[in-house]
């Protein structure tokens, strides 16, 4: 008798349990490194926030927009590597 | 993520066909196993960038849109009143602002915030080493332009304009850097 395959999977089915779909190999580490350099850009965003706090204090509204421009690049950016990662793999990952 | 185990013909398994005798005794759901995914953490660290962004872009916005300068035109002393290298202490744009006025060495006047920009100590005038200086956190500002020289401040003294009128100097504005 086999421990584990296709005919266990039909009958664990029958019970209502879901099984993880299949995902690609290599999807977790990539969502795991698309994870990483999230935190790292919202890092990068603090900083820039308590950058242009002080720019606004000081009255240097150019700069001011200039911190908020490359904070709304990195925004974008996390979008985009949602958008990539959410082809790459699964909902598991 | 578990390790690929082979079949009985030596392929690798699945992760569909890895289910064992136990799940089906214990059909716990999978997607229970783990309430927050790397890819849900991921979502939520770009919602996040999102805010951040949404916060920076405000302050970019607000510097636009609102006017910083503060005051009205107010006599502050009487020039002759002022020597090269002497200050003369007032208060503005409020009574509760403390200010200051120096004439430089070169006779030319200039008026700032007396409030220290790091964490709002009085500024003083160093008439000896020729430097505004915060005696909180040894700040310290170059009187020509306000500019932070030394210290913890990073932000120059807020400037107050000046009009010299009859003999008396008025201080007409007071606008940040």
């Amino acid at each position: 008798m086999r421990e584990s395959g296709e005919e266990w999977v039909r009958e664990l089915e029958a019970t209502g349990y879901h099984l993880p779909p299949e995902r690609r190999p290599g999807a977790g580490p990539i969502a795991l490194l698309g994870l990483a350099l999230g935190i790292l850009l919202i890092g990068i965003q603090l900083w820039l926030l308590t950058l242009a706090f002080n720019l606004y204090l000081a009255g240097k509204r150019s700069d001011t927009l200039v911190a908020a421009i490359i904070s709304g690049l990195v925004f974008l950016g996390g979008l985009a590597m949602l958008r990539v990662l959410g082809r790459a793999g699964t909902s598991r990952d | 993520m578990g390790a690929v185990t082979p079949d009985q013909d030596g392929r690798p398994l699945s992760n569909r066909t890895r289910a064992g005798r136990w799940q089906v005794e214990f059909p716990y759901g999978w997607d229970a196993d783990e309430l927050v995914s790397r890819r849900h953490l991921l979502r939520w660290a770009v919602w996040a960038s999102g805010a951040l962004f949404a916060a920076t872009g405000a302050l970019a916005g607000l510097s636009y849109v609102r006017e910083r300068s503060r005051g009205s035109k107010q006599a502050i002393v009487a020039a002759a009143a002022v020597p090269p290298g002497g200050v003369h202490y007032f208060n503005y744009p409020t009574s509760d602002d403390q200010a200051l006025l120096l004439r430089l060495a070169g006779g030319q006047l200039v008026a700032y915030s007396g409030k220290c920009t790091h964490l709002a100590c009085a500024v003083y005038w160093d008439a000896k080493d020729g430097k505004l200086r915060c005696p909180c956190h040894n700040g310290q500002f170059a009187p020509e332009t306000g500019d932070p020289i030394a210290g913890p401040p990073s932000r120059p003294l807020p400037r107050i304009t000046l009009q010299e009128e009859g003999g008396i100097v008025y201080a007409l504005k007071e606008t940040p850097a």
